[in-house]
C-alpha cells in the first residue's frame, strides 16, 4: 500500500472576528507546504490537493496548480496529484486544464497525477453556471479531450457540446508520456466502476471503510481488464479510499488533539451543502457553540453503529468522526491491514483540518511515517505482484505510479 | 460486487446483460432505458429499497470514538444524470425521461448503480 496525505487548506473564521486576521491564508498555504516538505522527507507517496471555489473556510484551495508548483520546487520525491481538477469546460477550458498539467510535470520532473472530477455544490459550479445535470457529461467531454491534447500534434479541435475550439497545438507537453496517470474522484460506487470501465484510477472521496473497499475492488477489477474504451491513451488502474489521520503516542492523545478538526471538517460540509451566506458566515464560530454546548452539558449518548442512509447524510456523519486513522500507532496500524488486505492502492489521509495546530501536525505526520508506515511498504510488493496478476493480458498501455 | 451475469431473476439478468450490451455498442439511451425498467420492477417488488432522493444533511452527531464499519449503503436514484423520479400519493415511484441522449459516464452510472439494487434485491 501507498500512502498520500491530502490538503483541503481549510481556514476556519476566527472566533472573535467577522474576517480571517490578514495572515489566516498566508499561514495556511506556508504551513501546508512545510508539512509537505517533511512528508516527502519521511517518505509519503503522494501529496493530492483538491479545487474548490468559493467554499469559505471548508477550503481555501481554488488554484492548486499554483500550490502544486510550489509543493514541486521544495520537494524532491512526493508525487504531486490534483485531488482533483474541475473539468466542466465553465470551470476550467480543457486546454487550459492540458497546459497546467503538462507545465506542472515539467517543473516536478514527471511527479505529476492527474485526478479529475466535476465539482460537486451549487455554491461553487454554480459560481460558473455549471448546473448539476450537465456536469457528469461535461466532465466526460473535457477530460477526454484534454488527454488528447496532451498527446496528439497538433490537436485536431473539437466541436462538443460543452466547449469547442479549433485546430492547435497544445503545448508544453507532459514529461510523462502518453500523459499522466489519470484519475477521477469517486464517493459513489457506479463512479468507481465508471472509473473502471473507462480505464482510470478511482480517487475515493467518501471516507470509505474497508467493507466499502472490499465489496468495489472485485468489480473495479473486473470492469478494469475489460476495458475497451479507455478515457486516455494509457491506462490507470487505481484504487484510492481517503481517511482523516491523526497519530499519537496514545489514542487519548490523539483524539484530545485531532479530533476537533475532523468534527470542523464534518461540520463545514455540511454547512456547505446548505443554505450559506458569501462573505458573512462564521461557520468555525457556529461550530464551537454547538460543540462546546454539547461538552458543558455532556450529553454523551451512546455509541452507535449505524450510519445514515442517505449518501450525503452518510459522507458528513464519517468525516465528522474519529474513525479509523486517529489514534496510537497500533490503532491506526491495526486498521489500515484491513484495508491492506482488501487491496487498497493508496491510503490518503486528510491531516490539516479545522483548529489542528501546524506543529501537532507535523509530530502526526512524523509519527505515522515511523510506526505505521513502513510495514505497509514492505509489503506492497505483494500487492503490486497482485496487482500484475489481475492485469495479466490486458493490452493497454499501462501508466501507474502505483 | 457482482456482475450482471450474476443476477438470478431471467427478467433482471436478460436486461442489465443488454445493457451492459448496449453500453458497449454506444447505444446509451438504451442501456439507460433497460435500467429504468429494471428499476421500476424491482420498486413493485421491493418498494424498501427505494430511497428518496437526498433528504437535507442531519446535523452534525456528536463525536464518538467508535469505529464504523458498514458496507456501502443503499443510495436513492441518482437524479442528475437525466432521469428524474417522483413518488405518487402511495409511494410509488415513477421515472421520467428528462432527455433522449446520455453520454457513456451517466448510463454507465445507471448501470452500474440499478445493478447494485437488483443484487441487494436478489439478496434479500
Amino acid at each position: 500500500m501507498k500512502f498520500g496525505i491530502m490538503f483541503q487548506l481549510q481556514t476556519p473564521r476566527p472566533i472573535d472576528a467577522d474576517q480571517w486576521h490578514e495572515h489566516d491564508e498566508l499561514n495556511i498555504y506556508h504551513e501546508a507546504l512545510e508539512q509537505i516538505e517533511l512528508a516527502d522527507k519521511l517518505g509519503y507517496d503522494y501529496v493530492f490537493i483538491t479545487e474548490h471555489h468559493f467554499l469559505e473556510e471548508y477550503c481555501h484551495s481554488s488554484a492548486p496548480e499554483v500550490f502544486l508548483a510550489a509543493a514541486a520546487a521544495r520537494t524532491k520525491n512526493i508525487r504531486l496529484g490534483h485531488g482533483i481538477v474541475q473539468m466542466p469546460p465553465k470551470q476550467n477550458h480543457p486546454a487550459r486544464v492540458a497546459e497546467r498539467i503538462a507545465a506542472l510535470d515539467l517543473v516536478s520532473r514527471g511527479r505529476v497525477e492527474f485526478g479529475t472530477g466535476e465539482g460537486a455544490t451549487t455554491t461553487e459550479i454554480g459560481g460558473f453556471l455549471t448546473s448539476h445535470q450537465e456536469k457528469k457529461q461535461a466532465w466526460e467531454e473535457a477530460t477526454r479531450e484534454c488527454l488528447r491534447m496532451m498527446t496528439m500534434v497538433p490537436y485536431p479541435g473539437y466541436e462538443g457540446k460543452y466547449f469547442s475550439m479549433p485546430e492547435r497545438n497544445v503545448i508544453p507537453k507532459p514529461l510523462q508520456k502518453p500523459h499522466p496517470p489519470v484519475w477521477v474522484a469517486s464517493s459513489r460506487s457506479e463512479t468507481v466502476m465508471l472509473a473502471a470501465r473507462l480505464g482510470i484510477g478511482a480517487m475515493g472521496v467518501g471516507f470509505e471503510t474497508p467493507e466499502d473497499t472490499e465489496e468495489r475492488v472485485t468489480r473495479y477489477w473486473e470492469l478494469m481488464r475489460a476495458c475497451r474504451h479507455p478515457i486516455g491513451a494509457a491506462i490507470n488502474p487505481g484504487l484510492i479510499a481517503g481517511g482523516n489521520m491523526f497519530c499519537a503516542k496514545t489514542d487519548e492523545e490523539a483524539v484530545k488533539k485531532g479530533l476537533s478538526g475532523a468534527q470542523f471538517f464534518g461540520f463545514v460540509f455540511g454547512w456547505m451543502h446548505g443554505h450559506t451566506t458569501y462573505g458573512r458566515d462564521n461557520v468555525y464560530r457556529e461550530f464551537r457553540k454547538r460543540a462546546d454546548a454539547e461538552d458543558s452539558a455532556q450529553a454523551r449518548e451512546a455509541a452507535t453503529e449505524l450510519e445514515p442512509e442517505d449518501e450525503s447524510a452518510r459522507v458528513l456523519y464519517r468525516m465528522g468522526r474519529r474513525g479509523m486513522f486517529m489514534g496510537s500507532p497500533k490503532f491506526i496500524r491495526d486498521n489500515i491491514r484491513q484495508y491492506e488486505a482488501a487491496h487498497l492502492d493508496i491510503l490518503n489521509l486528510f491531516c490539516q483540518c479545522g483548529d489542528r495546530k501546524h506543529e501537532d501536525i507535523m509530530e502526526s505526520l512524523e509519527l505515522f511515517a515511523t510506526e505505521v508506515m513502513p510495514e505497509f511498504k514492505d509489503r506492497h510488493h505483494l500487492q503490486q505482484k497482485w496487482r500484475e496478476e489481475q492485469l495479466d493480458g490486458v493490452k493497454f498501455p499501462i501508466n501507474s505510479s502505483i | 460486487m457482482p456482475k450482471p451475469t450474476d443476477l438470478t431473476d431471467p427478467f433482471f439478468q436478460t436486461m442489465l446483460v443488454e445493457a451492459e450490451q448496449a453500453l458497449d455498442k454506444g447505444d446509451y439511451l438504451g442501456t439507460v432505458r433497460r435500467c429504468v425498467e429494471v428499476y421500476s420492477r424491482i420498486a413493485e417488488q421491493r418498494p424498501d429499497l427505494i430511497l428518496r432522493p437526498p433528504n437535507p444533511l442531519m446535523p452534525l452527531p456528536p463525536a464518538r470514538s467508535v469505529r464504523e464499519v458498514r458496507r456501502n449503503a443503499l443510495q436513492p436514484w441518482p437524479v442528475r444524470l437525466g432521469v428524474g423520479i417522483s413518488f405518487d400519493d402511495q409511494g410509488k415511484p415513477h421515472l421520467t425521461f428528462e432527455k433522449e441522449e446520455f453520454s457513456l459516464s451517466e448510463a454507465a452510472s445507471y448501470l452500474e448503480y440499478t445493478l447494485d439494487v437488483a443484487i441487494r434485491a436478489q439478496r434479500g
